[in-house]
């Protein structure tokens, strides 16, 4: 009981699950997304199609193939949809149901595309188990935003969901390795690895760096084979003994990257895979050096936001900065805290630290306005993904105007419409 | 209180149209089995509660996810014998539980064979590229290569297949598939065998078939 109850039950932080829904979001995007840019040959009526027999049942394949087309297009739609607000983490749980819908949709409708693969099918039920909580959107999500829970990177869950993900890939190991010998597979009897390298260009097999190499040296390749079985056979076990664990996960990411560059299959493997072998490192852990770089930082010079404290929507986005803001990298700062702002920096006076958001560097930078979100998105991990946005040739140009417009506005995206010319104060 | 008593009549009610479902349609029960716990892990407040339904929710899913696959390798091969009754009136893989059979590269033996696709225009053959037969919009690899064509070469799809070609090409008059073979790559590399599968002007109904 005390077993299963550690295995299961325990609660522990979601950061993980949170990160790992990035990984699956993008490994679906990946693959099933570039085909919606082509509905007439894919998914419309006239479309070359073929359907999973082995995966979905008669009756569903002739529900899904009297679609209209229009429903084909709304159903792109919603999807494409779906899927930016599942990345996002934006109503992770109904975005995600909607979007694993969608995907099962237009597998029923054509797989031909998508293609019956076990990479596929493993790629829904993965998306299936990130479904059926909220989890996974705690934290790297808009919704932790909405939430503006500044510990919502440290938010403790029953570990289940990620304990099924983690047998989940332990099992693909186990059985993709058994399979290779029994009952059908000829890697002990067979030389696979040196057939596959044999492959004429219309093959499976990259045109790699030692392709030549391997396909002159047979021998060689049968060790290989014979050892990427033993590997694919010990990985489970190895990534559920501690002491073997950061190894095992390495050793399975080289795998998949080594599958990536060696042969044409789904990337799927690449891209879902390593990040799913870090859902075996705990999360106690990951939440234990968040805080030491939270202390250390703490103790450190930090930057330093400051912020007008009487405006209701500078206050929100700073809440929403604080929640971004993972490893305690900057000090939030009240120009109304009475704090001597000449002090802080020589260029700083009151009118001009209402007028914009500033942040303080502790080598004695200033930025102001939409720099300031410039340098936070090397600063903030959420933000990361938008480094190319906010360093697009022509941002510098645009992005002040964009700020300033908000600034100016900031009264339409909040509640409070008297906010205006920062004269928004909070109602005692 | 109100609360509660919603939660507690919308739970019911949405088990009640769950039970019709599967009443309806006998095949999705044991993929469904897990939409009741999991609503009460959702839904419920008491922890306790939440973990009992967790661990229902855990057992059935392992039992389920794992029950194909251990089945089809494990014991229908050592004991050469089926298991219709443990299947537990399942359907062969359905929806959400992957198949244990499409693992990849479990035999890989010195053989190797693709689909050939050539137009027909005025009696002449013009081979086309694969990649424009099928635009090839995956990422990061290349599906043509990973053997996407071969549903060309499956009976039931031919009709089909050489309805779309017309509508693809329309500037071709006619279709035809072939095989390469490459029998023994371990004795030669580059020795290969070819044929033609079938031509689109035999397949299609005499009328109507060409858009």
């Amino acid at each position: 009981m005390k077993l299963w109850q550690r295995l299961f039950l325990e609660e522990r932080p979601s950061i993980g699950l949170a990160f790992f829904r990035i990984a699956a979001a993008v490994a679906a995007g990946l693959h099933a997304c570039p085909s919606f840019f082509h509905l007439k040959e894919f998914y419309l009526s006239g479309a070359f199609k073929t359907y999973n027999g082995n995966f979905f049942t008669v009756e569903s394949l002739q529900l899904v193939a009297r679609s209209p087309d229009w429903l084909v297009v709304v159903a792109a739609c919603v999807l494409w949809v779906s899927w930016f607000c599942f990345l996002v983490g934006f109503f992770t749980q109904a975005s995600g149901s909607v979007m694993l819908a969608g995907l099962i949709y237009f597998y029923a409708l054509n797989d031909f595309y998508i293609g019956s693969s076990l990479a596929w099918d493993l790629l829904l039920v993965t998306i299936f188990l990130l479904c059926l909580t909220p989890y996974p959107g705690d934290y790297f999500s808009v919704d932790a935003l909405r939430r503006a829970d500044a510990d919502a990177w440290r938010t403790r869950r029953p570990f289940f969901i990620q304990r099924l993900l983690q047998i989940q890939i332990a099992t693909t190991f186990f059985f993709t390795a058994f399979y290779k010998i029994y009952p059908n597979g000829n890697w002990l009897t067979g030389n696979p690895l040196y057939y596959l390298m044999l492959y004429p260009h219309e093959g499976t097999t990259k045109y790699f760096l030692l392709r030549e190499f391997l396909a002159a040296h047979p021998a060689l390749c049968y060790k290989l084979g014979i050892f990427i079985m033993s590997m694919e056979f010990l990985l489970p076990f190895l990534l559920f003994w501690p002491p073997t664990r950061i190894s095992a996960i390495i050793l399975g990411s080289f795998f998949h990257v080594c599958l990536l560059l060696t042969l044409d299959v789904p990337a799927i493997f690449f891209f879902l895979y390593p990040p799913q072998l870090l859902l075996f490192i705990h999360p106690d852990k990951i939440v234990r050096y968040i805080e030491r770089k939270r202390e250390l930082n703490a103790a450190g010079k930090r930057s330093v936001i400051l912020y007008d404290g009487k405006c209701q929507f500078c206050r929100a986005s700073v809440r929403q900065l604080a929640v971004m803001d993972l490893f305690g990298t900057l000090r939030m700062l009240d120009l109304h805290s009475g704090e001597d702002l000449a002090a802080l920096h020589p260029g700083l006076t009151k009118e001009r630290a209402v007028s914009q958001l500033h942040l303080l560097e502790p080598y004695g930078e200033l930025y102001g306005g939409f720099f300031v979100f410039r340098r936070l998105v090397w600063k903030l991990p959420m933000l990361f993904p938008w480094v190319a946005l906010f360093y697009f040739p022509g941002s510098a140009i645009v992005g002040p105007w964009a700020y300033r417009w908000v600034a100016k506005n900031r009264y339409l995206f909040h509640s409070n419409r008297v906010c205006r010319d920062n004269a928004c104060y909070i109602k005692k | 209180m109100q609360t509660n008593l919603g939660r507690s009549l919308g739970l019911s009610a949405f088990l009640i149209l769950w039970g019709a479902l599967v009443y309806k349609f006998p095949v999705w029960w044991v993929y469904t089995l897990t939409v009741p716990p999991i609503l009460v892990v959702n839904l419920a407040k008491d922890k306790r509660l939440r973990d009992h339904f967790i661990s229902l929710f855990v057992v059935i899913w392992l039992m389920v996810f794992m029950l194909n696959t251990t089945r089809h390798l494990l014991l229908e091969p050592f004991l050469k014998r089926s298991f219709p009754g443990f299947s537990l009136a399942l359907a062969v893989n359905k929806f959400l539980f992957p198949p244990a059979g499409p693992i990849m590269f479990f035999n890989v033996d010195d053989s190797f064979g693709f689909y050939r696709v050539s137009g027909i225009k005025n009696g002449k053959l013009f081979d086309l590229n694969p990649h424009e037969v099928i635009l090839n919009r995956t990422l990061f690899y290349d599906n043509i290569h990973r053997g996407v064509l071969g549903a060309i070469g499956d009976p039931g799809s031919v009709v089909s297949f050489c309805r779309w070609m017309h509508g693809r090409f329309p500037e071709f008059d006619d279709f035809a598939v072939g095989v390469r073979q490459y029998p023994a790559l371990k004795k030669s590399r580059y020795v290969y065998q070819e044929g033609w599968l079938y031509r689109c002007r035999d397949v299609l109904p005499p009328q109507g078939g060409r858009p």
